[in-house]
């Protein structure tokens, strides 16, 4: 079996979920990892030092420069050169799409995105979803390795810790050879769930009716545990900001209940949530596209029905 | 001041694909300039809206036959365009499109280069930061705002992530990559339209960028697509019947919790 590396992310002091789904997917790929990290925080590091890597470094940040491309492409080269592995792991995430193209750019090796499935053989077989999952396409590397694939969250599952731990190296990456900087992260609002790690996630459409009613939405996520989501409709009448927007040209997510309401279902929607573990629709209109997929429908008023939703599922809660 | 801004032609996003042997057949399939690309020229044009001595230039790797979309980017303000269409170039590999592209980009001697976050056919998300890097220039990818300060020759950009928003400073020249929202996108006005026919419109070939054969051919591909297919339909659903709406909000919630066990 062969080598593997992976990129983990840490948001504070927690590691990322897709950081254990990457330790599943290199377990499927190979028989020891090695890990590379980047982050301010000793918890998150102890966490990754837990998830049975043979190595861990971290590129540490350095007065308020926390993510360098550039450098971090660089710093992941010289590993890639010293562990020589076969595989190099990155969740489809905003900076692990970057870091994971910026590498393949700077050595030229094979590069695969937003894998979702991995059939096993000599060499395995890498499965994406193409135009917005109206096609299933199938892809192998060609040549030496290592090869790279980022994959995407919430579609393995997470590995748990395995209690040996290990020792972590700090890396310094050299930022001032940087060209552009990460300064600064906005934290989101407590509370706010990001959609792309949400397991249950309620979405607005057109049928809401106005900007307004989509308080009822946020009182329905603050109540459950959801994360809100919408169509790109509304995101464009302004009603919602398009970080909620679901999606081709928003968000993909892959929640174990995703209901929409007042969402007719166009293409472009479908494309952002049909890998829904159970989808519930909620549409006056029977013959709305969006029941075609969905496991559950009601044909009703979402303004009558969210509300009951809610105080159903609190109820059966109890 | 010159801008390039590169896009590429994908299927429309309405269209049904089909196959045939196993790959998607795209010969009747209507294409259209790539929708994140269109918030790439909007920002490139903006700028051009404020500086009149900027000229944007739109570059694609592609057959001649994108000349329809490409001139609709022309209508939009785009002052010029370049399409390379040679048999030589893998276009399906991003590394091999964006040596070409750097190589168009070199000679133009742009300060930016705006592209979109990703491609919607194949979603690779490459192509744009491989022109980064061969250019070895920085690049920002996913930008929802974007503010250049020419005279400094630094800029500010934000793109959102899980975390939260991230705020990115670099120096120019930078590749941006285009998230929706960054802008809203232009319509083409009938003058515009009128005038893109007249604007210079180059068709080139692979020789007339100086990138060799060799380094962007098909066997340089490192991956192999082996089978395209349509994905399982989902089992058709069930609409939950119920005299009142409160009746079918519970039978919803219990089949919720005890068929489907998500609650
Ligand atoms: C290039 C491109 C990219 C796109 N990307 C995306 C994307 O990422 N995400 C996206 O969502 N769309 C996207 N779209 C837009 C997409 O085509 C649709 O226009 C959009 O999804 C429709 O949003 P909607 O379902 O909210 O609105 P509508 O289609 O107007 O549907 C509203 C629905 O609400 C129902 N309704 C009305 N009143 C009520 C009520 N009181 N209670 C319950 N139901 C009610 C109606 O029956 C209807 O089905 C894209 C389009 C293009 C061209
Ligand atoms: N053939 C091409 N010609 C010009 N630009 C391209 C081409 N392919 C990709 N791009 C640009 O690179 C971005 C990312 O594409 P991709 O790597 O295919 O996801 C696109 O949004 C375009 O801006």
């Amino acid at each position: 079996m062969a080598k593997t590396l992976v990129y983990l992310e840490a948001k504070g002091d927690e590691l990322k979920k897709i950081s254990r789904e990457m330790m599943t997917v290199a377990r499927m790929l190979g028989d020891s990892a090695a890990g590379v990290i980047s982050t301010g925080s000793d918890a998150a590091l102890a966490s990754a030092g837990k998830l049975g890597l043979k190595k861990l470094a971290n590129l540490a940040p350095e007065n308020g420069k926390l993510y360098a491309a550039e450098a971090f492409a660089a710093e992941l080269a010289k590993l890639v050169e010293a562990e020589a592995p076969a595989y190099i792991i990155f969740g489809q995430t905003n900076l692990g799409r970057d870091l994971a193209a910026r590498l393949a750019a700077t050595t030229g090796v094979g590069y695969m995105s937003d894998v979702t499935a991995i059939e096993p053989g000599e060499p395995p077989t890498f499965v994406k979803p193409l135009y917005a999952g109206k096609i299933i396409g199938k892809f192998r590397f060609k040549g030496e390795p290592p090869h790279i694939l980022t994959i995407r969250p919430n579609i393995f599952s997470p590995s748990d810790a395995t209690g040996a731990e290990v020792a972590t190296e700090t890396v310094q990456p050299d930022y001032t050879s940087a060209r552009s900087v990460l300064t600064s992260i906005a934290e989101k609002a407590a509370g706010m769930i990001d959609l792309r790690e949400a397991t249950v996630i309620i979405s607005g459409g057109r049928g809401i009716g106005e900007a307004a009613n989509f308080q009822m939405l946020f009182d329905f996520a603050e109540k459950t545990g959801a994360a809100v989501g919408a169509s790109r409709a509304v995101v464009d009448e302004g009603w919602i900001e398009h970080a909620h927007q679901v999606g081709q040209t928003g968000k993909t997510v892959n929640p174990t209940l995703y209901i929409a309401c007042g969402i007719s279902g166009a293409i472009q929607h479908l494309a952002g949530m049909q890998t829904s573990k159970c989808i519930v629709a909620i549409n006056t209109n029977e013959s709305a596209p969006i029941f075609k997929v969905a496991d559950y429908g009601i044909v009703g008023d979402c303004k009558e029905v969210v509300p009951l939703l809610l105080e159903e599922i609190l109820k059966s809660r109890g | 001041m010159n801008i390039a801004v590169i896009t590429k032609i994908v299927p429309d996003t309405e269209a049904r694909l089909t196959l045939a042997s196993e790959r998607v057949d795209l010969s009747s399939v209507e294409m259209v300039i790539n929708p994140f690309d269109e918030y790439g020229l909007e920002e490139a044009l903006k700028i051009k809206d404020s500086d009149e001595n900027a000229k944007v230039c739109v570059l694609m790797v592609g057959p001649e036959s994108v000349r329809k979309q490409v001139v609709s980017c022309l209508a939009l303000g785009a002052d010029e365009a370049v399409v390379i269409d040679d048999e030589a170039i893998d276009g399906g590999n991003p590394l091999a499109v964006a040596e070409v592209l750097a190589a168009e980009v070199k000679k133009l001697d742009s300060t930016l280069v705006f592209a979109g976050k990703q491609g919607v056919d194949y979603d690779w998300g490459l192509t744009a930061i491989a022109v980064a890097q061969k250019l070895n220039w920085p690049h920002v990818g996913v930008v929802k705002e974007f503010t250049p300060d020419f005279a400094a020759g630094t800029f500010t950009a934000v793109t959102e992530a899980d975390e939260g928003d991230l705020t990115f400073t670099g120096s120019l020249p930078a590749v941006i990559t285009a998230e929706k929202g960054l802008n809203t996108p232009r319509y083409a006005s009938l003058k515009g339209i009128m005038k893109a026919k007249k604007k210079p419109f180059a068709v080139h070939k692979l020789a007339d960028t100086g990138v060799d054969a060799t380094a962007v051919g098909a066997d340089q591909a490192r991956l192999e697509e082996v089978q395209a297919a349509h994905p399982p339909a989902r089992e058709p659903g069930r609409i939950i019947e119920g005299e009142e709406v409160l009746d079918r909000v519970c039978e919803l919630v219990r089949v919720l919790r005890e068929e489907a066990k998500v609650l």
